[in-house]
């Protein structure tokens, strides 16, 4: 496999004395596609917020190409290449579905207070931003979005994910995290969304990709990372994943069960 | 299709075509120039708003003080110094905009309502200390000029000033509505609703949302600025708390979907409130009743409802195509 | 150390501002929004009771029961007219709903002015000129009857709130409004009961305090805007938060003003307003944290 691009290393978080997560600690490699398993509760969400820094953690850290992640999102964003999308899509629905999508370009020219004054000056003057709506364009395109010039609030839930992961896409990513992209989709839109999700990391990127759906993550990541707990109980090749020990017990209810 | 190309310059040609239109009817007509002083006034009142509530979803109000600041920047620099009177202008809206950033740093964490009434107590602290300080401000009585705009060594009258105010307006309405379609307004826009990707996507959030309050202190301050530079004189009554009120109702009566609506609205309030005994007449009464009615059945404001009427006439045309917001 | 004269004072502001908050808190329970339009609905009140009673000479009761049935009537047509048409549970649309509310507030506040005049109007007085003295303070016959009414008024809210089949289903509707659709609970009666009861709280605020220092159709705004920081300040966990908030309210303006003077009541309200958004956003009584 490639250099890793991801390294979380011994993540530790606990909400008033209730312990989410427990050192915690896998790798996802270049155009590696990590599919990040468990039951509820198992600590999948906490992880996803401390990697995206929604969250800070206890101890431990996460890496990105060696550095260490710190900061808000917009600061991870920057200066690690981190994208991610949402299990509730975070969209504004008054917008059309190609501006939702240019905001994953919008930090290359306001990604400081400075430089955020300048994209004002610029706008009073010239709308522009020709060149980040066509590439929009051509990433939905390349993903299977089509209805790109209509309200965000019109699209479809399977729509909604595919317009997260276009916009994720602009960014450029280094990693991209994708949580539960595939709640609440029927069949045929989790084809599709495991198509453009292979696309991803066809280019290169690093793909974290988090749900409790085991069949379908199975079905495409190259690796699994079971938790349970808080903690990582097992991590390898999809077969041998479900296959394991561990999976039976997480699932079907011999010892570790999620609290 | 053609008239997407076309439509760069089909805003600018038409708008100013309209623009130089109201200068033509205005003239030098008193009465018409009143109209046009206040058109302005509350023209870039919700102007500034557009910038930080329309695009931005942040309910800050504090317009009061805004265009307060602007005036006293020109009134006091008349009567205490012997400066260029368009020093005034930048020296305005710099305090303008400082004070909208100590205020949206102090009111970070609050939004919508919250927001709202924070900033109004902040507009009423203001208008009280307006009348408290009478060393500065000159109190109750205000100040009155001594001297007007001047520009190369000719002082400007009037008839000048009604014309520069109403192509300022013009052009902070032009200026708002490309910023609006560009990238930072796409990102003030989405920031709206989902602040959260936004700020994953690598945009600093709380640096947005203070250069669009920002934006519209400054353009608040202008307001200020126009108003006393055509009356001569700026007391705590000429721009009272309550037009913060009416600076929020005038985009939702014109139609939010573009700046252009905010100047609809303001041209419909002028109309209501100063034919009718300006803001103490049935006036208001009929503003705020035309404003509970066109939320009621038009909530795209007076521009959406042409939209949809031509919409409707175009009929089958353009059926399935909605247009952004 | 603040005189007992200005606690009777703040005692009195603060049941005023207790009763709008509660009249604004009625709503939030119900509909889970603020009617900003309270503020209207008191000022027609207090300038309705006021007109009938010194202009056209009625008994200073008939002017109140006016002015409240004037309050309830304005309520229910803001139910009828804005409310209706305009809202859209669990969407998060309700801006253009609520600056409709604010935009009636304002029609509210000029309608009182055209019709009962822009003047200040004497408030009908319901009882003489009688007082009490307590202490080194004088209560009079009017604060009395104010504290007494605004003790009565939240008894009886308390009981419908807690004791009545329809009262438990405005709390249940507020939580979480597309369940209670769903759940076929009386959405649309429960919201109009609790227009009512506003309509009623705010009106009797209105026209009963409005003999203290008589009314003024541009107070509309005010009203409303204390009502909400002190449904802010108690918070919307307990009936007795809005009475809480508004007598907070009360005691910071009235500390103010005894200490700095008239015009601090500005700076203090502001003041208070950013330390009570800072540090305790969600009321002195905090709803229990839900997981």
């Amino acid at each position: 496999m490639n250099a890793d691009i991801l390294s979380c290393q011994e993540l530790t978080k606990s909400y008033g004395g209730v312990k989410a997560v427990t050192g915690a600690s896998f790798t996802v490699g270049a155009g590696e596609i990590v599919g990040l398993v468990g039951p509820n509760g198992a600590g999948k969400s906490t992880m996803v917020d401390l990697i995206g820094g929604e969250q800070q953690p206890d101890s431990g850290q996460a890496l990105v190409d060696g550095v260490p992640l710190s900061g808000p999102p917009s600061r991870r964003a920057r200066r690690a290449g981190l994208a991610r999308t949402y299990q509730y899509p975070q969209v504004a629905g008054a917008l059309t579905a190609r501006d939702n999508i240019i905001v994953g370009g919008l930090a290359r020219g306001m990604s400081s207070s400075l430089a955020l004054l300048g994209a004002a000056a610029r706008g009073v003057v010239a709308p522009g931003g020709r060149a980040l709506r066509e590439e929009a364009g051509q990433i939905a395109a390349r993903l299977g979005l089509y209805r790109i010039d209509r309200l965000a609030a019109d699209l479809t839930l399977g729509e909604l994910r595919l317009l997260e992961v276009a916009r994720a896409l602009l960014q450029h990513p280094r990693i991209a995290l994708l949580d539960e992209p595939f709640a609440g989709l029927a069949s045929d839109g989790i084809a599709g969304l495991s198509e453009s999700i292979r696309t991803v990391a066809a280019g290169g990127t690093a793909v974290l990709l988090v749900d409790h759906n085991v069949d379908i993550v199975a079905s495409m990541a190259d690796r699994m990372v079971l938790m349970a707990g808080g903690t990582v109980v097992f991590d390898g090749a999809p077969r041998d994943c479900l296959a394991s020990t561990e999976m039976q017990a997480v699932y079907f209810g011999t010892g570790q069960v999620d609290r | 299709m053609s008239a997407t190309r076309l439509r760069p310059l089909a805003e600018p040609v038409i708008s100013g075509v309209l623009l130089i239109l109201a200068i033509t009817w205005v003239g030098t007509d008193g009465y018409r120039q009143d109209l046009a002083v206040l058109t302005v006034t509350y023209g870039l009142i919700g102007l500034g708003l557009y910038s930080h509530f329309i695009m931005g979803d942040s309910l800050s109000i504090a317009y009061n003080a805004y265009a307060a600041i602007g005036g006293y920047a020109l009134g006091l620099i008349a009567t205490r110094t012997g400066w260029p009177l368009l020093v005034s202008l930048p020296l305005g809206i710099v305090a303008a905009v400082l004070i909208s950033v100590l205020l949206g740093m102090a009111t970070r964490r609050l939004n919508g309502f919250y927001l709202a009434a924070v900033t109004l107590l902040f507009s009423e602290a203001f208008q009280a200390w307006l009348v408290d300080a009478d060393s500065v401000t000159g109190g109750a009585e205000g100040v009155i000029l001594t001297r007007s705009l001047s520009i190369f060594g000719t002082e400007l009258g009037r008839d000048q000033i009604v014309v520069i105010a109403l192509v300022l307006m013009w052009l902070v309405a032009l200026m708002l509505s490309r910023l609006r379609r560009s990238p930072f307004g796409v990102a003030l826009r989405a920031k709206g609703q989902a602040a959260v990707a936004v700020e994953a996507a690598g945009v600093p959030v709380t640096a947005l949302t203070l250069i669009s309050l920002s934006i519209g202190a400054a353009i608040g301050s202008l307001s200020g600025a126009v108003f006393t530079s055509a009356n001569l004189s700026i007391l705590p009554e000429s721009i009272p708390v309550s037009v913060a009120f009416l600076a929020v109702f005038i985009p939702f009566l014109g139609g939010r979907s573009s700046p252009w609506g905010v100047v609809i609205g303001a041209l419909l309030v002028t109309q209501l409130t100063f034919n009718l005994n300006f803001f103490q007449g049935s006036g208001t009464l009929l503003f705020a009743v035309a404003v509970v009615a066109v939320l009621i059945f038009a909530p795209e404001g007076l521009i959406g409802l042409a939209r949809d009427l031509t919409g409707r006439l175009v009929g089958a045309v353009n059926r399935g195509g909605r247009d952004e917001r | 150390m603040i005189p007992l004269q200005v606690i009777v004072s703040i005692i009195e502001t603060g049941c005023f501002f207790g009763l709008l908050a509660a009249a604004m808190f009625v709503v939030r329970e119900s509909s889970g929004f603020f009617n900003f339009a309270i503020g209207g609905y008191a000022v027609f009140a207090g300038l309705a009771s006021a007109y009938f009673t010194s202009v056209r000479g009625l008994p200073a009761a008939a002017g109140i029961v006016i002015g409240v049935l004037g309050a309830v009537a304005l309520a229910l047509l803001t139910e009828v007219l804005v409310v209706r048409p305009m809202w859209k549970p669990g969407t998060n649309e309700e801006l253009p709903m609520v600056i409709a509310l604010v935009a009636t507030l304002f029609a509210l506040e000029q309608i009182s002015g055209v019709l009962f005049g822009r003047a200040a109007l004497p408030g009908p007085q319901l009882v003489g000129d009688g007082s009490v003295r307590l202490g080194s303070a004088t209560v009079t016959a009017q604060a009395a009857l104010e504290v007494g009414l605004t003790a009565l008024a939240f008894g009886l809210l308390l009981l419908f709130i807690y004791r009545t089949r329809m009262g438990r289903g405005l709390r249940a509707i507020g939580e979480n409004t597309p369940a209670a659709i769903v759940l076929g609970l009386p959405v649309r009666a429960v919201r109009i009961a609790s227009f009512t009861l506003a309509g009623v709280l705010a009106g009797l605020a209105g026209s009963v305090f409005a003999a203290r220092s008589g009314i003024i159709f541009e107070s509309a705004m005010d009203y409303t805007l204390f009502a909400f920081l002190a449904l802010v300040i108690g918070g919307t966990a307990s009936v007795w938060g809005p009475l809480a908030g508004g007598l907070i309210l009360a005691a910071i303006q009235s500390a103010a003003i005894f200490y700095f003077g008239a015009a601090a009541l500005h700076y203090a309200t502001l003041a208070a307003a950013l330390l009570f958004f800072a540090f305790r956003p969600q009321g002195i009584f905090m709803k229990r944290v839900r997981v």
